[in-house]
């Protein structure tokens, strides 16, 4: 092949890329299924950021007056056992959540995406050393993970939490991506830009990435929703934030042995948020696996 | 003599006069009213319908269930197979045990206990006064307890091996390095290592695997952490102990709370502690609730006195002037839980000094005395506990509170995950005068703030020797003041009511201008079970005598 045949083909291969994005994009803004979980992560998002304000009350301020209090034009939630707020300590608490889950999915995907392209580029025994740790490795529950290198580390910080969670999630992310690596680089725009002399990481970032984003995108979703539920429990063992936090999972944490003295809400509201949350991203996992075909 | 004894009773009767109940009796007696229609009805009842098990909640332990090594949670192990010379009732006096009585000497500086005749371990061998002069000599000696007995501290400055002599076959005497009129409760349960054990045994780690002791239980099974089964042990002394269950088991559980739903489905028949809110929850038709005085004890609060930054007294009385306490003891407490407390643990006692002012919540006055100490815009600092339902609220009010004045409090709970102790450890320092222990956050000993509970005692002299006074082993405050020291030396040895409290007063004044220790509240114990279940008895240290349990 000529210089220009390959320039040619690198030319045509972005416009296709192009038009499929459109394609997508326009499939992904009329899929109700999307809308919907984009519409109820988008309020806990805005809840995220501008929960200081909304809230009525402080996480930690204590009413002697409403103590597990039933939901009132007061306190629309109730009151936990400590005569706090619980609306406010669920706004509060979003925040937390929130950057927590998207900080270590991110994490992950940062590094899954890294280890996944160099060993799908790669090969050979690099490849297969890696991947057999990261089968090794993913092997082991992601929450007996955690616990250990939490316990390890003798930390409750929310930063420590997101590196573990991050850490933990690069081996799956890793493979996924290495997978849809494996097929990109057989084809001829690979093997142009390679003719055309662009250097490795010029090839993995610039023409690899992009085609391999779809499964990236959708494993980054899958795992946004695992990061949820994984620091949400952690935070309900004790680990990971500080007792007494409005952390949702610290929330119910602190207030579910009160169900049986018929004091369900400061349980039921947290959990429902989790839930909430949860559910809305695995609505918009579910629409892009659909419209991406994976 | 008869003052010192007409003082212990005077104690007593006061606790008696604070002890209530929850319920109204007219909830009782309808209850009575029911459970008396059943029976004419002709549902069966009695004996012929007991239960053959007792099911017991109870805390989780911390240390092993042996005398030597035994602390919070062990203690409820050992009360059931444990027999001590005399034992803490739930008004706050003393019942005779293996002691069948005691005398003292004017000056109350040499004690001597008859001994019951008859009693034997429940390995079916007598108990003899060597036995007993063993139990109190051996402490002392860590070429035989190797180091560990966390009783020990029960009797610095009190007692020593010399001072413990078997006089006769009925009869020892304890000659004491000080005067101290309330010496029968440092022989009584409250001192709950300090069960009778046989001559030469070994009362560290791998006794609970015998459990060989002189109680009215023998321990059939027992799961370190989990439950201990008992049955009657046949050698007991009180021959008209006739148990109607055929054994007792005690389960522990983490949080009270999660007891709940056992005890709502029958499969618990009691509940040994648990939270205002729960209790106030149940339903009163089926569940009994009382609650009891428990003296000074359950949750202190700690502020370093040697060390970190509440060194300077002022701080401490700045933190303290934070809490809204009538607030707390109505709101969280639901007004059962517990009453005001004014920061030392003279209060609950009726030789307290009741002229000295209550201590209120005070915001002017506490950022004045931050400001005059050089840090009007507070600091930064953790607080160290364990987890558990009381001391959870507890240390959420302190991080609340504390805000107030821009202290900000990072709360460092361990078992927040449903483990126990592993972290904030109860492994004694030695809190001499002097040396200063260096920060350890994982420990009660030696972090700057932190929460520990104590047992309900009748008087208040072991706070005082093990928590205030500047040889304690358990100051977790570690304050170091003479004129405190002075104060309880005063109050241990004097013999009347009325040098007692003299001497109570000025602890008070030091304890609130030193202010080491915040007691916003003096707790009550909260206990629960069927309703149709009777006699189970409950002491301020949580103690359980289940010698007349039975089914209604």
């Amino acid at each position: 092949m000529t210089e220009s045949t390959t320039s040619t083909i690198a030319n045509k291969s972005d416009l296709e890329r192009k038009q499929i994005r459109r394609e997508r994009i326009s499939l992904v803004l009329k899929d109700k299924t999307f809308l919907v979980g984009a519409f109820i992560l988008s309020f806990w998002i805005i809840l995220a950021i501008f929960g200081s304000i909304i809230a009525p009350h402080g996480a930690g301020d204590q009413d002697f007056n409403f103590v597990s209090h039933s939901p009132t034009s007061k306190f629309f939630f109730g009151t936990d056992a400590n005569g706090r707020d619980v609306f406010s300590r669920v706004i509060l608490g979003t925040r937390l959540i929130v950057v927590m889950a998207f900080s270590a999915t991110i994490l992950g995907t940062v590094l899954g995406t890294s280890l996944g392209l160099a060993t799908g580029y790669f090969k050979g025994k690099f490849d297969m050393i890696v991947m057999r740790l990261v089968e090794a490795i993913s092997a082991i529950p992601v929450l007996i993970i955690a616990l250990l290198a939490i316990a390890a580390l003798e930390g409750r910080s929310p930063t420590l939490t997101v590196i573990v969670i991050g850490f933990v999630f690069t081996p799956n992310i890793g493979r996924t991506v290495r997978a849809a690596v494996l097929g990109e680089s057989e084809l001829e725009y690979v093997a142009a830009a390679r003719l055309r002399t662009e250097r490795t990481r010029h090839i993995l970032f610039r023409e690899i990435l992009p085609n391999v984003l779809p499964p990236i995108i959708v494993e980054f979703t899958v795992r946004l929703g695992y990061a949820i539920f994984a620091i949400a429990t952690l935070s309900f063992l004790g680990a990971g934030v500080e007792y007494g936090s409005p952390n949702w999972g610290s929330q119910i944490a602190e207030n579910w042995g009160n169900i049986y003295s018929n004091v369900w809400w400061p349980t039921a509201f947290p959990a429902l948020a989790i839930a909430s949350l949860a559910v809305s991203i695995n609505l918009i996992s579910d629409s892009l696996l659909e419209i991406f075909e994976l | 003599m008869s003052e010192i004894n007409e003082d212990i009773k005077e104690i007593a009767s006061s606790a008696i006069s604070r002890r209530h109940f929850v319920q109204g009796a007219a909830a009782v007696a309808a209850g009575a009213a029911v459970v008396g229609l059943a029976s004419c009805g002709g549902s069966s009842s009695g004996d012929s319908t007991q239960s053959k098990t007792l099911r017991i909640a109870t805390g989780k332990q911390e240390h092993v269930a042996a005398p030597w090594e035994t602390s919070g949670g062990s203690l409820f192990i050992l009360s059931m197979v444990g027999e001590w010379l005399t034992w803490q009732l739930p008004d706050g006096s003393l019942e005779p045990r293996i002691a069948e009585s005691w005398t003292s000497t004017p000056d109350a500086k040499s004690w001597t206990f008859k001994i019951r005749e008859g009693v034997m371990f429940n390995d079916g061998t007598p108990l003899t006064v060597d036995d007993i002069v063993y139990t109190y000599t051996a402490i002392f000696d860590e070429d035989i307890t190797k180091g560990v007995s966390r009783s020990k501290g029960n009797y610095d400055n009190i007692l020593d091996a010399a001072g413990v002599v078997k006089v006769d076959e009925t009869t020892i005497q304890f000659n004491l390095l000080q005067a101290n009129g309330n010496f029968p409760y440092f022989v009584s349960s409250a001192c709950y290592g300090m069960c009778i054990i046989k001559k030469d045994a070994f009362g560290g780690a791998g006794w609970e695997s015998t459990m060989i002791a002189a109680g009215p239980w023998k321990m059939v099974s027992h799961v370190n952490t989990e439950s201990t089964v008992y049955t009657l042990n046949e050698f007991y002394w009180d021959k008209d102990f006739k148990p109607k269950f055929d054994t007792v088991e005690l389960v522990q559980f983490v949080s009270a709370a999660t007891a709940l739903p056992q005890l709502q489905t029958g499969e618990i028949d009691f509940i040994g502690a648990l939270e205002a809110a729960d209790a106030v929850a149940l339903d009163k038709d089926k569940f009994s609730v009382e609650t009891l005085p428990a003296g000074a004890g359950f949750a202190h609060v700690h502020m370093r006195t040697n060390f970190g930054p509440f060194q300077d007294k002022r701080i401490r009385q700045a933190a303290a002037l934070t809490i809204d306490r009538p607030g707390y003891v109505d709101g969280i407490m639901m007004g059962i839980g517990g009453r005001v407390g004014n920061d030392s643990v003279m209060d609950p006692y009726n030789t307290a000094d009741t002229s000295v002012p209550q201590r209120e919540k005070d915001l002017e006055k506490a950022k004045a005395l931050m400001a005059e100490a050089g840090v009007p815009n507070g600091f930064k600092v953790d607080l160290s506990s364990w987890a558990r339902d009381d001391i959870n609220k507890y240390a959420n009010l302190i991080k609340t509170s504390f805000a107030e004045i821009g202290i900000e409090v990072t709360l460092v709970i361990d078992g927040s995950d449903g483990g126990s102790a592993v972290y904030y450890t109860y492994d004694p320092y030695p809190s001499k005068p002097g040396p200063v222990n260096q920060f350890d956050n994982h420990s009660w000993l030696a972090s700057n703030l932190g929460i520990v509970d104590w047992a309900g005692r009748g008087v208040p002299d072991q706070y005082l020797m093990r928590e205030w006074r500047s040889t304690g082993d358990w100051s977790g405050a570690q304050l170091d003041s003479r004129e405190m020291d002075a104060a309880i030396d005063e109050y241990l040895q004097a013999i009347t009511p009325e040098a007692k409290k003299t001497a109570s007063k000025k602890i008070q004044e030091v304890s609130l201008d030193e202010t080491p220790y915040i007691l916003a509240y003096t707790s009550n114990l909260i206990t629960a079970g069927r309703k149709d279940l009777e006699g189970m008895v409950v002491n301020g240290m949580g103690q359980f005598d289940a010698r007349k349990a039975k089914n209604a």
